[in-house]
């Protein structure tokens, strides 16, 4: 097949005069992970709601598995899962009810779909929830059937919208490693997330977006370089310490100071050692000494500088979610 | 995960594939219907209302010479009827709510099947309620005097006022986005729809003004209906009200509301 899975085109969607996805282009391969990350009201959701058919792009195309979103959205459904941002199951029903429920509607038979539900159940850690209703479930648990749903009868593409969110750190980790799995036997996936540890950790590609446009595409390596590397942040409590401080580490290009914390870019790891000798140099205890690989924010902070002006968005970067 | 990727979903022959899924979203709600929150709706509310009105007009008016238990039946069953149409929309909304309505508009399933599933749910809350109300009011004198014809036409223009307002009420589930308003407009307008028709007082007893509302009102012609397909004393020509009522609103809000379905996001 040489049209990739997903294949968009100049897409645009406006909510009244504002334009929350504006122009965006992409594709998705079958057999990759891409990852669409953007800060809240980037337009991910939209995005996805085109390719979902749950909106009509204004202008552009999106073909999905080679079906039109605007004239074949019959075609479209039949070949993408989707999860969306906020679970989506019935809360009456329990979690292998609402499992069987989809499996049938996408006609298994009522023992495949059984088959299926238990497999699945297992498969995501609800075996022994399976006979609750899913209204009783926690949020995390909620998370996974509502993945589950999306994974009953498996089809070419798979889209999900912030599949993480609010899950711990072993659900995240088992959902990570499904979705490089169902990547590996074909699957296209296309997910959205706040966190580039994430994108980094699942995706060939990254299209970062913010306010509809996409401002930066490639590997999670080229993305990273163009940010630069980790950073040092040294709290310093003390005024005065601190501005001997600056001082001692003048030597150092672009330290910055947030708030009591001196923060440090670093070009290499060697570059701790240096730090902490400028600090003793000048007889200066740290309260703290803490070295952060780029952050998604940081990755924003430095997109979006031309972008639009030096006011970043405040945003969760997803730090000490681990 | 043993994900054999790239297999969508079996195509099956398009009719086959709506029965299915008709089906299966129709036992979804069934399951709803027969819970026990639902079933105080459809079975346990009517009877309390038809205990409260009987026990507290039946004498009051007995005393002129008019057989209240008969004549109020056909009311009571409309109210279920009401009460029937009111909590499909509220099952909408609740779906809605909770994003399964959007799950389900991005799987390979017609918006018909959806739509028929609904209808499906409703007509069979329709039945049960109307025979159970009807089984209780024969305790009360209510009689089917026309015949097992008349009964069960009696019991279609109940299943098809119920699918009429049905189709109202989607429209509004569809369309109103908080829960709160949504439960306002739906049980607002049900009273003031009940009393202000033939359903408990004729319509030469209403004010002067009040009486061509209470004629041409829908509620009014199903009632009448009714009456006409159960009681010997009122002809069978006054079923045509009803059905023509029934016809319009079905077609009208059955348009509206795929229009509302379309609309949808989130
Ligand atoms: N149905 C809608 N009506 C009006 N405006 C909308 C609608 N849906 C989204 N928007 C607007 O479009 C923009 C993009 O929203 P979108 O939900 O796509 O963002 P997002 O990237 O998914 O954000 P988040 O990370 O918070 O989920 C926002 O400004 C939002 O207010
Ligand atoms: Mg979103």
């Amino acid at each position: 097949m040489a049209e990739a899975a997903i294949e968009i085109d100049r897409l645009r969607k406006s909510f009244g005069p504002k334009a929350a996805v504006d122009d965006v282009s992409f594709s998705v391969a079958a057999g990759t992970v891409v990852g669409l990350l953007g800060p809240n009201g980037a337009g991910k959701t939209t995005v996805i709601n085109c390719l979902t058919t749950l909106l009509t792009p204004d202008s552009g195309t999106a073909r999905l598995a080679g079906h039109d979103v605007t004239t074949d959205p019959a075609g479209v459904r039949a070949s993408v899962a989707v999860t969306g941002q906020f679970a989506a199951v019935d809360e009456t029903l329990t979690g292998r009810e609402n499992l069987v429920f989809f499996g049938r509607l996408l006609r298994l038979t009522r023992t495949g779909a059984s088959a299926r539900a238990a497999e699945l159940l297992d498969q995501f850690g609800l075996s022994e929830a399976g006979d609750m209703p899913a209204g009783h479930y926690s949020g995390g648990m909620r998370r996974r059937l509502d993945l589950a749903a999306s994974l009953v009868v498996p089809r070419p593409i798979l889209v999900l919208d912030e599949p993480t969110t609010g899950l711990d750190p072993r659900s995240r980790q088992a959902l990570w490693d499904a979705v490089r799995r169902l990547a590996r036997d074909g699957m296209a996936i296309l997910l959205t997330t706040q966190y580039l540890e994430e994108a980094d950790a699942l995706a060939e590609r990254i299209v970062v977006i913010d306010e509809g446009r996409v401002i930066a595409e490639g590997t999670p390596k080229e993305l990273k370089k163009d940010v630069g590397g980790s950073v040092c942040e040294v709290q310093i409590s003390d005024a005065g310490d601190r501005a001997r401080a600056t001082g001692a580490l003048a030597g150092f290009v672009g330290v910055k100071e947030r708030d009591d914390v001196l923060v440090v870019p670093m070009r290499g790891t060697d570059e701790l050692s240096a730090i902490v000798r400028a600090l003793d140099g000048a007889a200066l205890k740290a309260d703290d000494i803490a070295v952060h690989p780029p952050t998604l924010n940081d990755v924003f902070f430095a997109l979006t500088k031309d972008h639009r002006g030096s006011e970043g968005p405040a945003f969760d970067t997803g730090e000490g979610r681990s | 995960m043993t994900a054999p990727a790239a297999s969508a979903a079996p195509a099956a022959p398009a009719g086959q594939a709506f029965l299915n899924d008709v089906q299966v979203l129709a036992e979804r709600d069934f399951k709803r219907s027969f819970s026990k929150v639902a079933l105080f709706g459809t079975v346990v509310q009517p009877l309390v209302f038809f205990g409260i009105f009987y026990a507290t007009f039946s004498g009051m008016l007995a005393d002129k010479g008019i057989d209240y238990g008969p004549s109020v039946t056909p009311t009571l069953v409309v109210q279920a009827l009401m009460f029937i149409a009111i909590a499909s929309a509220m099952a909408l909304a609740t779906d809605r709510g909770s994003g399964l309505f959007n799950r389900l508009r991005t799987m390979p399933i017609s918006s018909s099947a959806l739509g028929a599933a609904r209808l499906l749910t409703v007509a069979v809350e329709a039945v049960i309620s109307t025979v159970v109300i009807a089984l209780v009011a024969h305790l009360a004198g209510f009689r089917f005097h026309e015949g097992p014809l008349a009964a069960i036409g009696f019991l279609l223009v109940a299943v098809l006022f119920t699918m009429a307002l049905a189709a109202v009420t989607a429209t509004l589930g569809l369309t109103v986005r908080s829960q709160e308003a949504l439960a306002a407009c739906l049980y607002l307008p049900y009273l003031p729809l009940l009393v202000v028709s033939t359903g408990f007082v004729p319509a030469n007893l209403f004010p002067g003004w009040l009486q061509p509302v209470v004629n041409v009102s829908p509620v009014s012609a199903v009632v009448e209906a009714l009456r006409a397909l159960s009681d010997s004393s009122t002809g069978t020509g006054r079923v045509w009200p009803a059905l023509v009522w029934c016809a319009g609103l079905i077609l009208l809000c059955g348009w509206t509301t795929a229009r509302a379905f379309r609309k949808v996001t989130k």
